[in-house]
């Protein structure tokens, strides 16, 4: 089969990174403070102060909170090809051959999304290569440009 | 006429693909924000209720707060390495226990000496104001200032040899205006108000001062008795008897009611339990977050006990413990 190379413009990385953080806030909302309210210890002060609590529900919640954030970013990338971080930004993810997107895709190049270490690792990859395809991406042969139209 | 009806023709063709093109627009825009809207709820609910069954099936907790060290109103810092217990940190970790909802009952372990009269009143102060059931367990020692935040809990536990009690007030300083006299060294100072400097190391303290600065140091003993005593549901009175800032064992400590009873943290949990009216509470470690310099601190603080312990085992290897020497009748 022709491999076709997707010829979009490409996106710089501070686009991507302020739908990340709207992504962020949305998922707080959404998904944070519902699960991990009553939960929550001191949040108030500096995030250095911040209290902690090592419990089996706490790591639970996180589990959970982790799993769920993978979906959002994987469900509404295979149904819209993109989350409210990227419509708001202007930004699309698709296949790298131009084939429409699968949820193994989907899933995989969000996966590093439930950690925040792990994303940063994959993140330095894609800060030193040349396309800012993340590690993950290159895996699941996917790629973030610009879209055609976005509300 | 047949170009103009062409070109109407044309215009009208033109329209209605437009309106076409907006209209499958549109919807495209409008199915998307349905899936966005559905994905959002879904995951709203899903959260909200993982959230509440969590919170009461794996909820119930007893949150344990450690106090170990000196308690000072900030963390004691040398380097990266911090030590000790800072009072402002506790009362925030204190206050975040009350407020976690599953958090049903509080164990305070104690493991220190004391430490400033303020902040240990002010961790006491932040006991008794929480609402929820609070158990103290006094390891090694619970002595001084770590006593006071002891007495304002709900129940105290101790071993039978532990160290506690210990109520009084000490303040003192290095002074050493002889070692001044008799190298010639002197001190000049100016001063607005007789007693500005009172207690600067380079002079003796007047007999006026001395007890000017004793009866500011009664006034804090007074209170902290007077505080033990209303803790405790003593006689001021009856506290005042032990408290010539003498440390007791746990054995004495439990005869002259300064502890309820003897036992470690199994006991402070089945108490915390009983307290709180609750089956079963799962033991929760309530601590500050560590800093960037967290993992610097913990090697800080080994390499520095690697020193430490270098300097002691040179120290005992060269028999310098032994080497006072006694002279001769």
């Amino acid at each position: 089969m022709k491999r076709v190379v997707l010829q979009q413009r490409e996106v710089s990385l501070w686009r991507r990174t302020f739908a990340y953080v709207i992504d962020l806030i949305v998922l707080s909302f959404i998904v944070y403070l519902p699960i991990g309210s009553d939960f929550a210890v001191d949040t108030e002060g500096s995030i250095f102060e911040e209290a902690r609590d090592f419990s089996l529900g706490t790591i639970l919640v996180g589990i959970l909170a982790a799993f769920f954030s993978v979906f959002y970013w994987a469900v509404l990338e295979k149904k819209i090809g993109q989350s409210v971080g990227k419509m708001a930004m202007g930004l699309q993810v698709v296949d790298y051959n131009g084939k429409p997107l699968n949820l193994r895709q989907c899933i995989l190049r969000n996966i590093t999304k439930a950690s925040t270490l792990i994303l940063l690792v994959d993140l330095m990859y894609g800060i030193l290569k040349k396309d800012n395809r993340r590690f993950f991406e290159v895996l699941s042969n996917t790629k973030v440009v610009s879209a055609n139209g976005s509300f | 006429m047949a170009r103009f009806n062409a070109n109407k023709k044309f215009q009208e063709e033109y329209l209605r693909k437009m309106s076409v093109d907006l209209n499958k627009q549109k919807s495209v825009s409008t199915g998307k924000f349905k899936t966005v809207l559905i994905v959002l709820v879904v995951l709203w609910l899903a959260s909200f209720i993982f959230g509440k069954v969590l919170t009461t099936e794996v909820g119930d907790k007893v949150a344990v707060i450690t106090l170990e060290g000196p308690i000072t109103g900030t963390s004691d810092t040398l380097f990266f390495s911090s030590q000790g217990v800072d009072s402002q940190k506790v009362v925030k970790v204190l206050k975040a226990a009350s407020e976690a909802k599953n958090v049903k009952a509080i164990i305070l372990e104690i493991n220190s000496p004391g430490g400033t009269v303020v902040a240990s009143k002010e961790i006491a102060d932040a006991v008794k104001e929480l609402d929820k059931p609070v158990v103290a367990v006094i390891r090694e020692i619970g002595t001084s200032g770590a006593y006071w935040v002891a007495s304002a809990t709900d129940y105290i536990y101790a071993d039978e040899l532990s160290l506690t009690g210990s109520i009084g007030v000490n303040g003192g300083y290095l002074e050493f205006s002889g070692f001044m006299d008799k190298y010639g060294v002197g001190y000049q100072e100016l001063k607005g108000g007789k007693f500005k400097d009172a207690g600067n190391p380079y002079e003796a303290l007047s007999e006026e001062e001395k007890k000017i600065l004793q009866s500011k140091i009664d006034v804090i003993h007074e209170s902290f008795i007077k505080s033990v005593a209303e803790n405790r549901g003593m006689e001021f009175n009856e506290v005042k008897k032990f408290s010539e800032g003498l440390y007791y064992l746990g054995v004495e400590a439990k005869e002259i009611g300064l502890i309820d009873d003897f036992g470690g943290m199994k006991e402070a949990k089945k108490k915390a339990e009983e307290l709180a009216h609750v089956d079963k509470l799962e033991e929760v470690q309530y601590k500050t977050k560590g800093n960037a310099f967290s993992v610097l601190d913990l090697i800080s603080a080994k390499s520095s006990y690697g020193v430490g312990r270098g300097i002691g085992d040179s120290l005992r290897s060269s028999n310098l413990q032994n080497s006072i020497i006694v002279p001769k009748a």
